[in-house]
């Protein structure tokens, strides 16, 4: 779903705002739900584009700058679009004395992106996440919701591929 | 009526390993044969032993089966299931046991842990509030209610619980402090904002367990005067969220939580709040800032929580291990059974995630006082490939290592902070002669420093500046003098941090100075890591002499930096190589060496 | 009439055993825990005493996993 709305983002450089709306609809008046009201935006674009944030601080009566305060405070939450697929690094310990380290940077040299970036074709975004527990298949990468674990360099190129 | 429940493991550790497709394989091969209302099939919580899954345990007959494959359910269903006969090439096998292990009894991994909290996880279904009732549920949240709230916090301060979460405050002291608090509104938060790497027991609790999590906050809310719970959740665990919503609908329909609770008069409301990716929130006043809407930023206490917490009132933060202890001692006769495991300044268990180069890695729950060469050789079965034990990372970030000298060490909160590191929430990493300890330290360092909320000064900047060093140190640049500014540095930092992060995040560097300080110089002066870990400090040679030609080597490198014939020894291009150690996973011949970046090797060119 | 509902098993604990319990969320039972796995409490009967064993041993399958 977010992938067409980028889509159409793109197309029409516009935001549609009246989701935004409804979306913040039951937090009004709540400012202490400021935290869930921005979840629930990310959750329908995929990111926090920057009039849907206007717009809540519109509704919600909450400054601007306190919510970008809270937006950047806060790992959650993305300033820009990101891929289809999202590439989480698992960085826990486990995984990183067992070479995580080797994993992420075989991908960066595959993708040529840096962690926390996007492929310029909205493929792939690669971030890292501190622990995703599943420390007995160190090292661990996810890619959405697929889990792929025992991992080594040389086999990163392959599962890449299998995401188009 | 089932003929028999199989419980198949649904975490995260097994679903990695693939539960879900062997899930799916069984339920085909039942509907197929057409038997499948005969089976209750659950993908319930997790036995603990991840190395070997995905697992399935069937019960009644107390089987349990391991590293599971889809194509194995065809013989599973129409042996064991239909026949009746135990599939003898499924169950445990390994160097500890000399015949395949059927069930937890006989299996070495199992044979040293005590299950408290870990009780039901993976026993019973965590969506049926039905199974948590009919293993004692909610009997101790009953009892507390006819009792004397000050009473109940007595209770729980006679049994010696201490917070599972970090600094192990003991949980009564904490309760009574709530419940003298004046106020009349009152909080009890859970504190299920894990966010160590390389830890992951609360999130285990809360999938596998989630009903005794509500009933040890009911049971606080009761003791120190609440009528309201939150729940504070990583949103990076949503089976774990998901998995409260459904306990909670539960609870509120048997009339559990809500209003006139079981007819004593007692109300609780419970909320679930998703974190948002900030691992400062898991301290505590932090974690009240987020709930309440705001940047997770810490404030200075007094006043403490039980003065003024939540949106101002008393409240009281426990973390969802603790929580999970309290409806074991608040049960009839619980307390008295609860002493008796552990040692004396620390009661009952303590679940630990283990993890690293150990061979048997997953969840362990032990009793309090085991050694660590019991949990690394007992339990974990010893390290990986045969290799020597190094160090132990016990309490994540906030924590240290334990080296090889202290294996004898027991781990409790007293021995443990003696020895530099901390129970912290329970993440214990193996290490092997393949780990370095100053990448060890650079690593966890820029965790925290990333993690840093920057509001005070020697956390945000004293932090940066020590990983600077450490970065220098493992590339190469390091400098005589290094090692005491890092000390220094670190001594102001714990002394001047508002909160828990800034205060022990210089642990690991000081435990690896204090335990392995040769290895810091040995970097520093000889420009080497005999880990092979920094990169700029080693570079791999092949033993012409042990080199069979094999090519394994060849094949596996990434970057085309290994050249040779068939038979012949291979030569590795430095200019090309990138470190990345596929060639020395692959060598089966043990001939691929790492060497001091000057060493001979260069010089010949 | 009442034996005919006296047939009727219970699906899950909430359910009532006959029309002497009464337990709900607007009109809680003290006892209501404690009755689930020895219950019946309030009275003694026989069918109510088979359902109660019926409906545990439909959720535990096994009587070792009851724990009291």
């Amino acid at each position: 779903m977010s992938t067409e709305v980028e889509a159409a983002e793109k197309v029409t450089g516009e935001i549609d705002l009246s989701r935004v709306d409804s979306l913040v609809e039951p937090y009004i008046g709540r400012k202490e739900m400021v935290i869930p009201a921005l979840q629930k935006v990310q959750d329908y674009f995929g990111y926090l584009p920057r009039p849907a944030v206007e717009q809540v601080s519109k509704r919600m009566n909450i400054p601007l700058s306190r919510l970008y305060g809270i937006a950047t405070f806060y790992a959650q939450f993305k300033m820009k679009p990101r891929g289809r697929y999202i590439i989480r690094v698992c960085k826990g310990t486990a995984c990183h004395i067992q070479g995580s380290p080797k994993i992420a940077e075989r991908i960066e040299d595959i993708l040529e992106i840096e962690s926390g970036e996007t492929t310029d074709d909205l493929r792939f975004t690669l971030e890292e996440v501190a622990c995703i527990g599943a420390c007995a298949l160190a090292p661990v990468i996810m890619i959405n919701d697929d889990p792929h674990g025992r991992l080594t360099p040389d086999k990163i190129k392959d599962i890449l591929d299998r995401y188009q | 009526m089932y003929e028999k429940h199989l419980m198949i493991c649904g975490a995260t550790g097994c679903l990695s390993s693939g539960s879900h497709l062997v899930e799916q394989a069984l339920v085909e091969e039942l509907e197929k044969q057409g038997i499948k209302d005969k089976f209750r099939l659950v993908m319930g919580g997790c036995p603990g032993f991840c190395e070997v899954g995905p697992i399935i345990v069937v019960y009644p007959d107390e089987v349990f089966y391991c590293r599971l494959k889809p194509k194995d359910m065809a013989e599973l269903v129409e042996k064991h299931l239909v026949g009746g006969e135990i599939v003898e090439r499924l169950l445990y096998k390994g160097p500890d046991v000399d015949v395949p292990a059927r069930f937890y009894d006989t299996i070495p991994f199992y044979a040293k842990q005590k299950f408290n909290v870990l009780r039901n996880s993976g026993v019973i279904d965590p969506e049926s509030i039905d199974e948590y009732i009919m293993r004692g549920g909610y009997r101790a949240f009953t009892r507390a209610l006819a009792m004397d709230p000050p009473a109940v916090c007595e209770e729980v301060k006679q049994a010696g619980l201490r917070g599972r979460g970090g600094a192990g405050f003991s949980t009564g002291l904490k309760w009574e402090f709530t419940n003298k608090a004046p106020g009349s509104k009152k909080y009890v938060v859970c504190n299920a904002d894990e966010g160590d790497p390389g830890a992951f027991m609360d999130r285990s609790i809360l999938e596998g367990d989630p009903h005794a999590i509500l009933e040890g906050m009911l049971i606080c809310g009761r003791a120190i005067g609440a009528d309201e719970g939150y729940i504070y959740c990583r949103a990076e665990y949503p089976l774990a969220i998901k998995r409260l919503r459904v306990a909670i609908e539960k609870a509120q329909e048997y009339g559990l939580l809500g209003e006139n609770i079981l007819g004593y008069g007692y109300n609780f409301e419970m909320n679930i709040k998703e974190g948002a990716g900030a691992f400062v929130c898991g301290e505590e006043t932090a974690l009240l800032a987020s709930i309440e809407g705001k940047r997770g930023m810490p404030r200075p206490r007094p006043p403490f929580p039980a003065q003024s917490g939540l949106f101002g009132k008393p409240t009281t933060i426990n973390n969802v291990e603790t929580l999970a202890n309290v409806p074991l001692i608040m049960k009839e006769g619980g307390a008295a059974e609860f002493v008796k495991v552990g040692t004396e300044g620390s009661k009952g268990t303590k679940v630990f995630a283990l993890a690293g180069k150990v061979r048997n890695t997953g969840l362990c729950e032990v009793p309090m006082g085991i050694t660590i060469r019991e949990i690394i050789y007992d339990v974990g079965g010893g390290i990986k490939g045969g290799r020597d034990f190094k160090a132990v990372q016990a309490g994540g970030p906030s924590g240290g290592c334990i080296p090889v000298d202290l294996i004898d060490l027991p781990i409790d909160y007293d021995s443990l902070n003696q020895a530099g590191a901390i129970m912290g929430s329970g993440g214990l990493v193996v290490m092997d002669e393949g780990t370095c300890m100053v990448d060890l330290a650079r690593y966890f360092l820029s965790f925290t420093q990333k993690e840093s909320c920057g509001k005070c000064t020697p956390c945000r900047e004293g932090t940066k500046r020590m990983l600077e060093i450490l970065n220098r140190i493992s590339e190469g640049f390091g400098e005589p003098g290094d090692l005491e500014v890092l000390d220094s540095l670190a001594g102001s930092i714990k002394d001047s941090s508002l909160c828990g992060l800034g205060q022990t995040c210089p642990n690991p560097v000081l435990s690896t100075i204090r335990y392995f300080r040769n290895e810091y110089e040995e970097h520093i002066n000889e420009r080497f890591c005999r880990a092979g870990v920094c990169k700029e400090l080693f570079k791999y040679r092949i033993d012409e002499e042990k080199c069979t030609g094999c090519t394994a080597c060849v094949r596996a490198c990434p970057a085309d930096a290994i050249k040779g014939e068939k038979k012949e020894p291979h030569e590795i291009i430095q200019e090309l190589c990138t470190r990345c150690g596929s060639c020395i996973e692959k060598c089966r011949q043990d001939c691929i060496m790492i060497t001091p970046v000057g060493s001979e090797a260069d010089v010949s060119n | 009439m009442q034996e005919e509902t006296g047939e009727k098993l219970m699906e899950k604990f909430i359910d009532h055993c006959c029309e002497k319990c009464t337990h709900t969320k607007a009109n809680p039972c003290r006892d209501f825990i404690n009755c689930c796995v020895e219950g019946p409490i309030c009275h003694k009967n026989e069918p109510c005493t088979k359902k109660r064993k019926a409906i545990i041993n439909k959720v535990a399958l096994n009587e070792q996993f009851v724990i009291c």
